[in-house]
Formats: C-alpha cells, sequence, structure tokens
C-alpha cells in the first residue's frame, strides 16, 4: 500500500489549508442543479480569478431536448444572478475532435492561472479525462485541484441513454502493443452495455470491480444489478473490492495493488462514481493503462435532483491532483 | 431399441457442483485468447453451408449479433489452426481448401477511427480531403504487420502450416517488402523482419502518439509516404510468393472485423464514415488474384454505400464480392419444403457443450430431444390456460348473442375449449355487429370450423393466446420445436435460452436432497422450461436498451409495436387477422423516408425485428416488406411466434406515427409532394389499415 498523503475532502476545508490563492474555474454548465455547486462555493469564499469557462456541453437531440435545454437555461439564469459572467460561459457539442477538447482545455490553461480547479461534477468522461491528462502533463499550474458535488438524489430512470460502442476515451488509447491482463471496473448505477461489448476483449483477463461503499439504499440495488449484468455475460470469476464513493485516493492505491505497482497492464472501465473515475483516470496517466467507456449520447434531464448540502453549504469534495508543483498521484 | 442418449453416470458432476454448460455464450467468438476451448466447442455444421469463406474471392460475412460471423472468421487466425493441431480433432475446413494466409484489423480496436479527430493542418476542407488517405495508410500498414505476424507464427510450426515453405528466410521477404516502391522508401534500411516490423511499427506509433497528442505534428516523413489502399498488402502477398515462402496459389484471406461501426458511430462524422467505407470498397475493387478481403458486417450496414473511393463506379455484387448471408442461411424459409439447417447446428452446438460437463453418448439430435422433450400440442396448453376458467370467462361470451348460440357454446367449451373458441370465431366472421348471423348453430355434421383444416391450424395460436389472456394465465413455451423457433436461427438466442433452462433448473433443484435431483440429460421438466423461456424472453427485451447506435430508441419502439401487435390480435374475436404479429410497407414507403428505413434496418441488425420480403396479394401486386418481433421476444408480448396470413398492411405515415409515440427523433421529409407531409399528431394507431 502506498501512504502517500493525497489531500482530500471538503472543499471549504481544502480551501482553508491555502490561503491566499485564488483559483480558475473549469466547469460545466448542465441540467443538473449540482453544476454550480463548485462555482457557488469558491465565489462564496472568495477566492475566484476572472478567468473561469464553464462548457455548456450538448449531447445528441432526442426526446428530452426540451426539457434539457429549459434546466440549462435555469442554471443560466442562476449563474447570472449569483454574479457570473456571460462571456465566461462556452457552448460546445458532446462528440467534438479530441482536438477540440485539447484546445478547449488548452485555451482555459494558458489564461488561467497557477491554480487551476476543474470541476469534474457534470463534465462527461469524453471530456473530464481528457483534461486531468492535459492539465497533468501540460500545465505549468503549480496547484491543481479536481472537485465533485453531491446531488440529493439521482433519477431513477436511465441515467443515460444511446451508448457508443466499447472504445478507449479520447488520449486513453493503448499507447502501444502490450497483453493485457487485468480488467478493472468501477461499478455504477448502469452498466451501459458494457457487460456486451466487452466479452471479447476480456474475456480472459483477471477482473477486479471498484464496488462503491457506502452508497446505501437505493443505490445499492443498481449497483448489484450492474454486478449481475458483468457476470452473466463474462466467464471470469469477478473479485470485488468495496471502496469508499468518494474515496479517490483508495481507489487509487486499490488500482496500484491490483496491477502490482502498474506493472501488469490494464484496462479500466470507469462506469462507478467520479472520484473512482478519476483515479482511474490519474493511475492510468502514470501507468499507461488503456481507458474504455461506452460513451452515452443523451443524458437524462433529471440525471441528478437538488444539491445535498452540508451545514447548509453545498457538499462539494476537493482532490488535490497537484500541490506547490508537485504531483500527488504517482506510481 | 433406440440408443441411449445418455450414460446412467454422470462423469465427475453432480447436481451440487451446478456447473451450467452454458454460462459462457460466447467460447467460439472470444477464442483469440482460447483457442482450445474453441476447438473444443467449435461447431463445424456451418462450414459447408459457408464454404465460400475459404474460397479465392471477396467475401462479405453478413448477419445479426450473435448468428456465429467470428466463430467463422476466428478460423481464419493461425492460432486456431495451431490449436487444433494440438488435438485429435481434424481442422474443420476442407484440405483442398485449408491452404491460406490470414491477416485482419478490427476497425475498433486498431484505433484507426482516431484519424480525424486531429487536423492535420490549418484548413479542414483539405483535411477531409486527406484523413481518407491517412486510413488507408494506416490500414495498410496494420493489415502488413499482421501478415508479418501471422507468417512469422506459421514458418515455426511446418508440420501444422504446410502452406509456409520454412527453408526459404523470412529476411529475405522482408528485404523484398522493403525495396517495394509503393511504400514511397519508408522502410528503407531495414534488412530483417524484425527490422521490418518494427519500422512498421514505428509508424504505427507515429499514429497514435500524434492521436494522443503526444508530438506535435506527424512527421513529414509520414505525410511524405502515404500508401494507396490495399497496395502494400498485396505487394507484399507477391513478395511471399516471389520468394517461395508459400505456393503461388496460396492465397491471403484479409479480415476487415467491425466494418458497421463506420457508420454508425457518433465519434465519427457521418460523411467522413462513408469516405472510409469507399477506401475499404477500393481495396476490394482492385481483385487481387492473391489478396481477397472478409468483411464482417452486419445486414444492412454493408448495404448503404458501396461506390468505390475516388471513382464513380459501385462494387458489384458477384463481380468484385460474393455474401455469405448467415441469417438467411439460418433462419427457416417461409417456404415450408427448403430445409432449415438451424436445427442441426444447434443440437451439434448443444451435444459440445454437454459433452464438456456430462458423460454423453448418443447423437446429437437425440440428447436434444430427450432433454427438452416434445413441444406442447395445442390440446395440452388449452387445458393449462383455461384451468377451471367458465366458459363465459374464458370466450368472454357476449350476452347479446342468441340463447342457443350461447348455450352451445358453453357446452361444446366444457368437452373442448379451443373447439369453442374455433366456433365463436367462425361465427363472428360470418355473422355481422360482433354477433352470429346465423340464430342457431350449424348441425354437429357440419361444423366448418373442424373441417378446414388450415383455417382452423391458421388460427389455433391466436386462439390460444386469446384464451390464455382471458383467463389471466401466462402463455407457455417449452420443448424442441418451441425452442428451435424462439431461436430464429440465432445461435446465441438458443444458448441463452439454454442457459437460463439450466439455470432455473438448479434453482428449482436447489432444494431438493441430491439423490432426488433430475439428472437434465433425462429430460426437463416443462414448468422449468416456461419459466426460463419466460425470462430468457425479458431479458432479451432489457438487452435491447443497451446496445450500442440507438438500443434505448429501439427499445421504446418494440415495446410500442409489442403492445399494439398484441392488442391487435386479442381484440379480433373473429380470429380474422391471425397473421397481425406483424406489419408490412410497401418497399415505396420503406424507400421513401431515410431515416425510418435506416431506423427499421438498424432494428433488424441488432436482431430486434426482423424482416421479409413478400409480394401482396392485393391486385397491384407490390412488392412489400414485412417486419416481425424477434420469436424470443414473444413470450415478453405475449404473441405467437408463428406467422400464418397476412401482417398487418400499413402506410409510411403509420409507422411515423409510431416513431413518433415512441418519442424517437427522426427527419421526416417535410415538402408538400411527400406522403409524410401530412402526419399529424393525432393519426390514430393504425390509420389506413389495409385489412384483408
Amino acid at each position: 500500500m502506498n501512504h502517500t498523503f493525497r489531500p482530500w475532502g471538503m472543499l471549504p476545508w481544502i480551501l482553508g489549508k491555502c490561503p491566499g490563492l485564488k483559483w480558475s474555474l473549469l466547469a460545466s454548465l448542465s441540467p443538473e442543479d449540482r453544476c454550480l455547486s463548485t462555482w457557488l462555493t469558491l465565489k462564496k469564499s472568495t477566492v475566484l480569478t476572472a478567468n473561469n469557462k464553464l462548457l455548456r456541453i450538448k449531447d445528441k437531440e432526442s426526446r428530452f431536448t426540451p426539457q434539457t435545454t429549459r434546466k440549462v437555461e435555469e442554471r443560466w439564469k442562476e449563474f447570472l444572478a449569483e454574479g457570473g459572467e456571460r462571456d465566461s460561459v462556452v457552448e460546445l457539442d458532446l462528440f467534438v475532435a479530441h482536438a477540440d477538447l485539447v484546445k478547449t482545455l488548452d485555451d482555459f490553461d494558458s489564461a488561467a492561472g497557477e491554480n487551476i480547479v476543474l470541476d469534474i461534477t457534470s463534465l462527461p468522461k469524453r471530456y473530464f479525462f481528457p483534461f486531468i491528462r492535459r492539465l497533468v502533463e501540460n500545465s505549468k499550474a503549480r496547484n491543481i485541484i479536481a472537485t465533485y458535488a453531491i446531488p440529493s438524489s439521482y433519477t431513477d430512470q436511465a441515467l443515460a441513454e444511446r451508448f457508443q460502442e466499447w472504445r478507449p476515451l479520447p488520449m486513453f488509447a493503448p499507447a502501444g502493443e502490450a497483453t493485457y491482463t487485468k480488467f478493472v471496473v468501477s461499478i455504477g448505477f448502469m452498466s451501459m452495455g458494457l457487460p456486451d461489448q466487452v466479452r471479447q476483449r476480456c474475456g480472459q483477463m483477471d477482473v477486479e470491480l471498484l464496488f462503491p461503499f457506502p452508497p446505501g439504499p437505493p443505490g445499492f440495488h443498481r449497483n448489484w444489478e450492474f454486478v449481475m449484468d458483468l457476470q452473466r455475460e463474462l466467464p471470469n470469476k469477478l473479485a470485488i473490492k468495496h471502496v469508499d464513493a468518494r474515496d479517490t485516493s483508495l481507489a487509487f492505491d486499490h488500482l496500484v495493488i491490483a496491477t502490482d505497482g502498474g506493472h501488469k497492464r490494464a484496462v479500466l472501465a470507469p462506469y462507478g462514481p467520479k472520484p473512482h473515475s478519476l483515479a482511474m483516470c490519474l493511475f492510468a496517466i502514470r501507468a499507461g493503462s488503456e481507458v474504455c467507456y461506452t460513451q452515452p449520447s443523451i443524458y437524462h434531464p433529471d440525471y441528478s435532483i437538488g444539491r445535498s448540502l452540508c451545514d447548509g453549504q453545498p457538499e462539494v469534495y476537493a482532490y488535490v491532483v497537484r500541490l506547490h508543483g508537485h504531483d500527488i498521484y504517482t506510481l | 431399441m433406440a440408443q441411449p442418449a445418455v450414460s446412467p453416470v454422470i462423469k465427475g458432476i453432480t447436481m451440487d457442483s451446478e456447473l451450467n454448460p452454458f454460462h459462457d455464450l460466447y467460447v467460439t467468438e472470444t477464442s483469440a485468447s482460447r483457442p482450445e476451448d474453441f476447438v473444443e466447442l467449435f461447431s463445424p455444421f456451418l462450414i459447408k453451408n459457408a464454404l465460400l469463406l475459404f474460397e479465392p474471392t471477396n467475401v462479405v460475412l453478413k448477419g445479426t449479433q450473435g448468428c456465429g460471423k467470428s466463430m467463422l472468421l476466428n478460423l481464419l487466425k493461425p492460432e486456431i489452426r495451431l490449436a487444433y493441431h494440438k488435438t485429435p480433432i481434424d481442422f474443420p475446413i476442407p484440405e483442398r481448401l485449408s491452404t491460406f494466409i490470414g491477416a485482419g484489423i478490427n476497425i475498433t480496436r486498431s484505433g484507426i477511427l482516431d484519424i480525424s479527430q486531429r487536423p492535420l493542418s490549418a484548413d479542414p476542407e483539405r483535411d477531409d480531403r486527406l484523413f481518407p488517405l491517412y486510413f488507408a495508410d494506416f490500414l495498410n500498414y496494420w493489415v502488413v504487420r499482421d501478415m508479418l505476424d501471422s507468417v512469422t507464427l506459421m514458418s515455426k510450426h511446418p508440420d501444422v502450416f504446410p502452406a509456409i515453405n520454412c527453408e526459404s528466410p523470412l529476411d529475405e521477404f522482408a528485404r523484398s517488402v522493403v525495396q517495394l516502391e509503393c511504400w514511397f522508401g519508408y522502410l528503407d534500411g531495414a534488412r530483417s523482419l524484425e527490422e521490418l516490423r518494427a519500422r512498421i511499427n514505428t509508424r504505427i506509433m507515429a499514429y497514435r502518439n500524434y492521436h494522443q497528442f503526444n508530438i506535435r505534428n506527424l512527421s513529414e516523413d509520414i505525410s511524405r509516404t502515404k500508401t494507396v489502399i490495399g497496395e502494400p498488402i498485396s505487394r507484399a502477398a507477391e513478395c511471399l510468393a516471389k520468394c517461395n515462402i508459400i505456393k503461388d496459389a496460396t492465397p491471403i484471406f484479409i479480415r476487415i472485423d467491425q466494418h458497421e461501426i463506420l457508420c454508425r458511430s457518433d465519434d465519427l462524422r457521418h460523411d467522413l464514415g462513408i469516405q472510409y467505407r469507399r477506401i475499404i470498397n477500393k481495396a476490394l475493387s482492385t481483385r487481387d488474384p492473391r489478396v481477397f478481403y472478409r468483411i464482417g458486417t452486419r445486414s444492412y450496414a454493408w448495404g448503404d454505400d458501396l461506390a468505390v473511393f475516388g471513382t464513380t463506379s459501385p462494387l458489384e455484387w458477384e463481380r468484385d464480392y460474393k455474401v455469405i448471408d448467415l441469417d438467411d442461411l439460418l433462419r427457416r424459409k417461409e417456404d415450408r419444403r427448403a430445409k432449415w439447417i438451424f436445427p442441426g447446428f444447434a443440437m451439434d452446438v448443444f451435444y459440445r457443450r454437454l459433452k464438456r460437463v456430462y458423460d454423453t453418448q448418443g447423437s446429437t439430435d437425440v440428447l436434444f430431444r430427450r432433454a427438452m422433450g416434445r413441444s406442447p400440442a395445442p390440446a395440452d396448453l388449452v387445458l393449462q390456460y383455461v384451468g377451471t376458467s367458465s366458459a363465459r370467462r374464458a370466450l368472454r361470451i357476449d350476452d347479446a348473442w342468441p340463447r342457443e348460440w350461447q348455450q352451445y357454446l358453453e357446452s361444446l367449451f366444457r368437452d373442448d375449449p379451443l373447439e369453442a373458441k374455433l366456433a365463436e370465431a367462425w361465427a363472428l366472421q360470418k355473422g355481422e355487429d360482433n354477433r352470429p348471423r346465423m340464430e342457431s348453430p350449424p348441425p354437429a355434421e357440419d361444423r366448418p370450423w373442424r373441417s378446414r383444416r388450415y383455417w382452423k391450424k391458421e388460427r389455433v395460436r391466436q386462439a390460444l393466446m386469446q384464451l390464455a389472456a382471458s383467463c389471466g394465465q401466462r402463455q407457455l413455451w417449452w420443448g424442441e420445436d418451441n425452442i428451435l423457433s424462439l431461436s430464429l436461427g440465432s445461435i446465441l438466442v438458443f444458448l441463452s435460452i439454454c442457459q437460463h433452462i439450466w439455470d432455473t433448473l438448479f434453482r428449482f433443484e436447489r432444494e431438493r436432497p441430491p439423490a432426488q435431483r433430475t439428472n437434465p440429460l433425462r429430460g426437463i421438466g416443462p414448468e422449468v422450461q416456461a419459466i426460463a423461456i419466460q425470462t430468457a424472453s425479458s431479458r432479451w427485451y432489457h438487452k435491447i436498451a443497451v446496445e450500442e447506435a440507438g438500443g434505448n430508441d429501439r427499445q421504446r419502439f418494440i415495446n410500442l409495436l409489442g403492445q399494439l401487435l398484441q392488442a391487435e390480435l386479442y381484440n379480433d374475436k373473429a380470429l380474422s387477422y391471425p397473421g397481425h404479429n406483424g406489419f408490412s410497407l410497401s418497399s415505396d414507403d420503406f424507400l421513401a423516408c431515410p431515416d425510418v428505413r435506416r431506423f427499421l434496418s438498424d432494428a433488424v441488425d441488432y436482431g430486434d425485428l426482423y424482416a421479409v420480403t413478400h409480394t401482396t396479394k392485393a391486385r397491384d401486386r407490390r412488392q412489400r416488406i414485412k417486419w416481425y418481433l424477434h420469436p424470443i421476444l414473444s413470450p415478453h408480448f405475449k404473441l405467437p411466434e408463428s406467422h400464418v396470413k397476412e401482417p398487418l398492411y400499413v402506410r409510411l405515415a403509420t409507422v411515423i406515427e409510431w416513431l413518433k409515440r415512441a418519442e424517437i427523433t427522426v427527419k421526416f421529409p417535410t415538402k408538400k409532394s411527400d406522403k409524410t407531409s401530412s402526419v399529424s399528431d393525432d393519426l390514430p394507431l393504425f390509420p389506413e389499415t389495409d385489412k384483408r
């Protein structure tokens, strides 16, 4: 087990440990109430610079489009009402080319100061994975924090629809020829076609599941359905590791252990809570793992509902990725 | 006396171990990493019907998911051939066709689709012209590398691969490849096979690094040496022959897997996907005497665009390529005189699965029949459905009917509920305003519903469906014929049904002492089978949502359609339209709206619907297409899986209306002249049904 201290906790607590720093925020303006949680917290703490960017990411047109548009409009009005700058919102399609993802991040990075907050709460994996990679590998920022806000609840309907084929996320394709022996899946609410699509590729790998704990009812029911889906399709024995749903550091450690310090080549499937996905992302950057996903084209407009509050403030967790120029998540 | 299907001893297994022989549905698809399992479980049954795959010609291998495409394509891999050699089992390809070299590319896995994700220049139009050329170049390098790997592996096992002449040094072959002009000098300097491979690898890695944004530019080395699609592959094949590594006539088979991604991925711009497909079409159009392509694809995905890159001429079927349509091969023909080969295939697969777990003996068909038993006759089913229900409840007898008829039906029902149902239907067909025209039933010697064999045969399933529904019972499926019919030629569906049957059996048996447990090979009870089939059906329905390329949309459509058709059949008390478990569109209507065509084609490609062309019996004799739910969905929607008489005739506007109700976003023709322009939100569900 790696005993590196990796600071994470409630965002105000982390901010309190970095007095005097001003932060630039890259986040998403989405239909979710919680998409503004990080921004509101930073704004209230008066630590935001003027160089912030909120991405309005448009998914594919569907029966949800009118409702999604209306809800984004509500968030937009709230953002303006709370003193947000009109110019800081940029509209992009969900399936923009990889080059546009990189350009978006690079533009933000070059304008941002030394301290960056990337709010992954409502950013699709297709976005936040390459963003994190680009920040870790290219940014000159001295401090980088990823944040994740908790909602009140999730819709009990399908969270997302119209899944793409199982493919590497942008910038997480295999680096070269290698034999992959480990398949790690972080378990979420929906398997999104994963079990059907991975049997050919991963049928012979050791499979390890990062099971979020404690999600509590009714979430755990959906998590176990996910596991059952995998069990039905894959002949492999599934090793389940229970990992705190908010503990990126612990999830990262599990990945390190599962891959023998990154020596065993692994394919990672981030379907679980965002903090686990963040761990997979950071681990994959270091270990050269392939990260694949069945990217949905459509998200439910009520994907999540409300904002969870803690002491009257939005419940936002912060994960320090880089501190004073030192990367925190290393092998 | 018939040969016993099972030995009395089950080898090394009791019911406690609960080893489901069907647990892993995909062994023969995933065998790249488990070749020995492939050898054990592969059924050579299909080979004689798919020999074209091993003939020197380009072949498009079409079929829905799970029909066995990957299984057959796996036979082209040297690793599989090697695995056969290690067992006493003969390689299942006839000797005259068994000498070949296999290589290939998987469109998704190779990362070739990343081309176009990063601009090559500041000019998007120029990039759009360049992307297909780089796609071609990447494909060439990837396939040649795979060809080198195949040859290297084969040359290490001369006893297995007589196609390879191991006396000839591979380094000499490598040097002759390097000298080919088609590389434009990129490979210069490589002096051995190892160096050649490293050089090719460098190029592939350069592409990857560029698309990972690890490097700023693709080097000029690459941009100045782009290769023409297929040419390096052909020339490398030529070198193999020139260097005497293979005989002149040895064919090289190039697999291109997951071709359908090129027209179905949101990640790839549609127009670019078309260009990429045209690049592959160009490779096929060259008709090289040594290199032959094998395209694994779904049925409709192939025919969308056959144009050849850079030309105005399309690929020609039979001239440029031949087709093996596995769905067509394995599905039962409407003309029942045509032999249906799927049962033989399924039973062979069943036998091989069981052989791994049980000590089986006897022929494959006996084993399957013994385990599953006969499917129920209508007379068996009707008793299960009706139970103790009264005639009034089961037949929904209308009080407005003449008293004599009511008494007659009640009396008939006591003896034979199914006959009572048919009598009621006949009376309705001959009557008007939902009541019989005749005041009294026909005399006993003149009961047309009994004497008219086909009239009865065509209506029995609908009658049973209505009886089950009115008595609040589930319809039941079990036994050999039902399992084969529900599978519709899909070996994956067949295996899935068997998997559920074994799972259900284990669940049932768990409560019983080991000594009293059922030996599945001696027969699995109808109750277990019926429950398992119901579960399998619901599972297939739920799986639709997670299929790529719009599974959720298709699931909502299938749900709506299933319910509509169920209501059609249930409400048709006269049993006048027993074929309305499917719908039919004229071919003109089908072609009129590209989005509707694409949606229905996708539903067929993913195995949610299946389509059959037919000719209307109307005077115009117009060509039509009819669609049915995949039979495995029948138990879920409580619909008969058999197809009789004419389906529900609808027009394009109706299908569009269904799509709208299923909340599917498709673009409909809007020109005033188009048939679909008049679609309004309040159309009835079957507004222009052409019932006959």
